[in-house]
């Protein structure tokens, strides 16, 4: 058995987490923790757009704000390896310079994200007002973020405020301020999901755009599996905490091997399949952070698990002539038959 | 500009209910009230005049608008005690109330907003604990019974601080404002000044020990809400440096608020100047009406509470007028402003 | 959450509060105690003049000591209980009846009625409370009576605004508009429906306000419009006692450090029972 990291083809991962988990003390509880990420492995290489999947309450969003330590309470373990150094370990002085600056970040709900007392002028400027740019070019490269990103009459523009901008507007103001940095890896947390259908597909195409443009690996977090299809070249699957499955775009969508993962392309309406018949949908809900099942997370949802399945974590596996890994027992492209 | 028209609307609603209540008041007291205004030692023709000139012969309305026209004009009636107008009476006492609530709100803002933030900085850990206690135990303590304690340990017992008024005895600045600190300054009377400061340390601190009790929780609790938002996790993922995200990205968005509610504390700010300037024997508003009201001179006090409530209400409308200046949501909530880029 | 759901509701579950919180309760029930049962417990009679027994020291005999008349300290204090909390336990209450009743009006009657009392409430707000009640001992001559009344036309506009407001929500809510719907009397829909939800934080405010009228009380005793000597109200003890800090300390100090730890504990079990019932702790 290989060791269980996919690495991709070119074999020189940019952003490499091992192990990564992520506690969070209980409000109360004297020293009590809530595990919310367990030793979650991921790689993006560079230029590359990695989407990693998973209903509420996964745990990807919480994964997104731990790469760059954001949450305040949050207690990290495990390893981000990042342009030669531990994210993890690293002084919080020395990350502030990785944020916004090699590593940037866009967050789900454009109005929130915007400070509304502040110009979009000033808080475009301030990735880089912040590292010493003078405030005049901090502006200037501020309006060329907004040309960019489509915006008319950037000039004007940077006087505004944020409720003078529309909500797909205001994305592409969060898009510019997380671009301007120049940054190696953008981590878009859901950048669709508070805005309507026509709009999110501009935002997504500018985020294709922007990562050809400058070789921007991409971290996309979505539930959204057409998201996945059409703007992803790797997809990682998560579930309760965890990574189940991994791989290339097409051979997921093609052959899912987690039964989690198969579950999931099967609940999706598709176009050629009959109106009228019914929605084939997971049974049960996702685990309670602070109940997770004995052995492995999905097993009461699953309709192939066996007894080793209640005793044992499935750890993340290379499977066989197959470019992905998967956290299954039963997993096994070639064998069908029960395992005792 | 609606909003503007509308809240000056209010303004004079305000203070025409103040004059009439006072009104009622003046009416409500027992005796003859030309009487009172004549004086003690006045003749029965004297106060015939005076009933006359007040209009006391008209019918009840008749008297209200004689009043109210009489407060247009600035007359506030006479002091029994002083013999004078008591506007004038005002205008001598205002400065050094003025002096004490003025720099009462400054050590309000000064150490109420940063310890405040620090209580946020530093949530559910000690340095919080402590300073959440402190602020409870601020606010319960009486303030005149802190002045005299603190009165007696620096003055009298250590001897740091003076005791009472405004300056020492002896010491002598030319009156430009009334304010003994800004008056020494433009006489460019240094020792003066000292001196003066010296008087206004101990009265202030303790006129603002609850105020800034207050304002520490209010800083507080705002800061550790403003904290949550997304745009503060934004500016950290920016890279910004934890003081940068207070100030500019927490302190910055809740401060409106804060001050508009810290502002909206000097009505309750001058009141308590009552019990401070008795007990540190300084000349202001609160030892006017105090000795008024031992006096029974009813025209100082009424004229007193109609200007303090006058003040008050022209001071919560500056209040307003600043927040709607300084903060862009609550200007374009007021104003209207069309959104940009309506096409996306 | 009703009111009857909050009794039922162990709030009041004494084993599993923070120690601050529970000492806080039980401090506002010794000083309750004190109010009720006081005069009962004190040694002496706290009006007795014995000159010859003035400015004694903390002792023995005196376990607060003597003021400048002679008169016990311990004993003075417990019988000051009744004037200084009880009657700001009364004005906060008749405050909040006050208040609660007219937000009512104001919410049941037609617009310009709430307009009018919204008006009036403003006018009442501008004149802080020291002022307001100078004026009206100056009217109706200095008493605890007066400083009582002074509190109530200070207070009752802030209660009112809290009552509107609470009851403007529960308004809204679907369960008030069934009933309105089934025909159901205003005056019924009041006072079954919509007040016994609105109420809630009318309650917490009134234990957190308390706390703060005793400093008032005590205050306006202090500068001679409420409670006349020679009352036992702490805040007229303090007065008296001011003039002799350097030869008798206790007389004035003592008063002041029990009505500080009374706005304390009221303070504090405001603060818990607000916690409690809101979920979030707040200011």
């Amino acid at each position: 058995m290989r060791t269980p990291q996919n690495t991709p083809a070119d074999g020189k991962a940019l952003l490499d987490v091992r192990g990564l988990t992520v506690d969070f003390p209980v409000a109360g509880g004297r020293g009590r923790t809530l595990r919310i990420v367990r030793e979650l492995d991921l790689t993006v290489a560079p230029g590359e757009r990695v989407a990693l999947v998973g209903e509420s309450g996964s745990g990807k969003s919480v994964t997104a704000r731990a790469l760059l330590r954001l949450d305040r309470h949050a207690v990290l373990g495990g390893r981000i390896l990042f342009e030669g150094r531990d994210l993890v370990t690293l002084t919080e002085r020395e990350l502030r310079k990785v944020r916004g600056a090699r590593i940037a970040m866009v967050l789900q709900d454009p109005q929130t994200t915007l400070n509304p007392v502040l110009s979009i002028g000033d808080q475009l400027a301030e990735t880089l007002t912040i590292r010493g740019v003078p405030r005049k070019q901090a502006l200037v490269r501020a309006r060329e973020a907004l040309d960019r990103l489509g915006v008319a009459r950037a000039g004007e523009r940077l006087r505004a405020y944020p409720h003078e901008f529309s909500g797909g507007m205001r994305q592409r103001v969060c898009l510019a301020m997380a671009i301007i940095g120049d940054p190696a890896v953008l981590i878009a947390d859901e950048p669709t999901t508070a805005l309507d259908v026509r709009v999110q597909q501009q935002v997504l195409e500018l985020i294709d755009e922007l990562a050809a443009e400058s070789g921007m690996a991409v971290l996309l977090i979505t539930h959204d599996l057409g998201v996945v299809a059409g703007y992803a070249d790797r997809v990682a699957v998560m579930y309760a905490g965890r990574k189940i499955e991994g791989s290339g775009v097409e051979d997921f969508f093609a052959t899912p091997r987690h039964p989690y993962a198969q579950g999931l392309l099967r609940s999706v309406p598709r176009v050629d399949r009959d109106v009228s018949t019914d929605l084939d949908l997971i049974p049960g809900t996702p685990p309670n952070p602070a109940e997770p099942p004995s052995g492995c997370a999905f097993h009461p949802r699953c309709d192939r698990w066996v007894e080793r399945c209640l005793t044992e974590i499935p750890q993340l596996r290379v499977l066989e002539d197959e470019d992905r890994v998967v956290a299954c027992h039963r997993a096994r492209p070639e064998r069908e038959e029960v395992v005792a | 500009m609606r909003y503007l028209l509308r809240r000056l609307w209010l303004v004079v609603l305000t203070v025409w209910g103040l004059a009439t209540l006072v009104f009622f008041m003046i009416k409500a007291i027992p005796g003859d009230e030309a009487q009172s205004a004549a004086g003690i030692t006045a003749t029965p023709e004297q106060v015939e005049v005076v009933r006359e000139r007040l209009g006391l012969n008209l019918p009840l309305w008749g008297q209200y608008l004689a009043y109210l026209w009489r407060l247009l004009h600035g007359d506030l009636g006479s002091s029994i005690f002083t013999f004078r107008p008591v506007t004038a009476d005002l205008g001598g006492a205002l400065p050094a109330t003025i002096e004490l609530v003025a720099a009462a709100v400054l050590l309000n803002l000064l150490v109420g907003i940063p310890v405040g933030m620090l209580a946020a900085a530093y949530e559910r850990r000690r340095p919080d604990a402590a300073i959440r206690l402190g602020a409870i135990a601020g606010g319960a303590l009486p303030l005149f019974w802190l002045g005299l304690i603190l009165q007696h340990l620096f003055g009298a017992r250590l001897g740091l601080l003076p005791i009472s008024g405004t300056q020492s005895m002896g010491v002598e600045v030319p009156r430009v404002t009334g304010l003994a600190t800004v008056d020494s300054l433009l006489a460019g009377d240094l020792p003066a000044w000292w001196d003066a400061v010296q008087h206004l340390v101990l009265p202030a601190v303790t006129l603002s020990v609850p105020f800034v009790a207050f304002a520490v929780r209010l800083v507080r609790t705002s800061m550790i809400t403003a904290l949550e938002a997304d745009h503060v996790v934004m500016a950290r993922a920016k890279g910004a440096s934890p003081l940068r995200v207070m100030l500019q990205h927490g302190l910055r968005t809740c401060l409106g608020p804060i001050v508009t509610l810290i502002g909206m504390q000097t009505g309750w700010m001058i009141g308590a100047a009552v019990l401070i300037e008795g007990v540190f024997g300084r000349p202001g508003v609160g030892a006017y009406l105090t000795e008024a009201v031992q006096q029974k001179d009813t025209f100082a006090v009424l004229g007193v509470v109609l200007f303090t409530g006058v003040t008050v209400t022209l001071v919560n409308l500056a209040v307003d007028l600043v927040q709607l200046v300084s903060d862009p949501r609550i200007r374009a909530a007021q104003f209207g402003a069309a959104p940009l880029g309506a096409k996306a | 959450m009703t009111t009857a759901a909050l009794l039922r509701r162990p709030v009041l579950r004494l084993r599993r509060m923070p120690k601050l919180d529970r000492a806080a309760f039980a401090a506002v029930g010794l000083l309750l105690l004190t109010v009720a049962f006081g005069p009962l417990l004190a040694p002496y009679d706290p009006y007795h003049v014995d000159l010859g027994q003035a400015m004694l020291p903390p002792g023995a005999e005196h376990w607060l000591g003597t003021d400048s008349s002679g008169r016990d300290v311990l004993s003075r204090v417990l019988y000051g209980a009744r004037p200084t909390i009880l009657g700001s336990l009364c004005a906060v209450g008749l405050s909040a009846v006050i208040g609660v009743t007219i937000a009512s009006l104001a919410a049941l009657g037609p617009r310009w009625v709430d307009d009018a009392i919204m008006r009036i409430c403003d006018i009442a707000l501008s004149l802080p409370i020291m002022v307001m009640a100078l004026g009206i001992s100056v009217a109706l001559g200095p008493s605890l009576r007066s400083a009582i009344i002074a509190m109530v036309l200070s207070w009752w506009p802030s209660f009112t605004r809290l009552a509107r407001a609470e009851i403007r929500t529960t308004m809204t809510s679907t369960y008030v508009e069934s009933a309105m719907i089934t025909g159901v009397s205003r005056w019924r829909l009041m006072t079954r429906h919509v007040l016994p939800n609105s109420l809630d934080s009318v309650y917490v405010q009134v234990t957190l306000e308390i706390g703060g009228a005793t400093l008032i009380m005590a205050g306006l005793s202090f500068i001679g419009a409420g409670a006349q000597p020679p009352s036992a109200e702490w805040g007229a003890m303090v007065e008296s006692g001011s003039r002799f800090l350097t030869s008798a300390w206790w007389t004035a100090v003592v008063p002041g450090a029990v009505i500080t730890l009374t706005a304390l504990a009221f303070a504090l079990a405001g603060d818990a029972l607000r916690a409690r019932t809101s979920g979030r702790e707040v200011i």
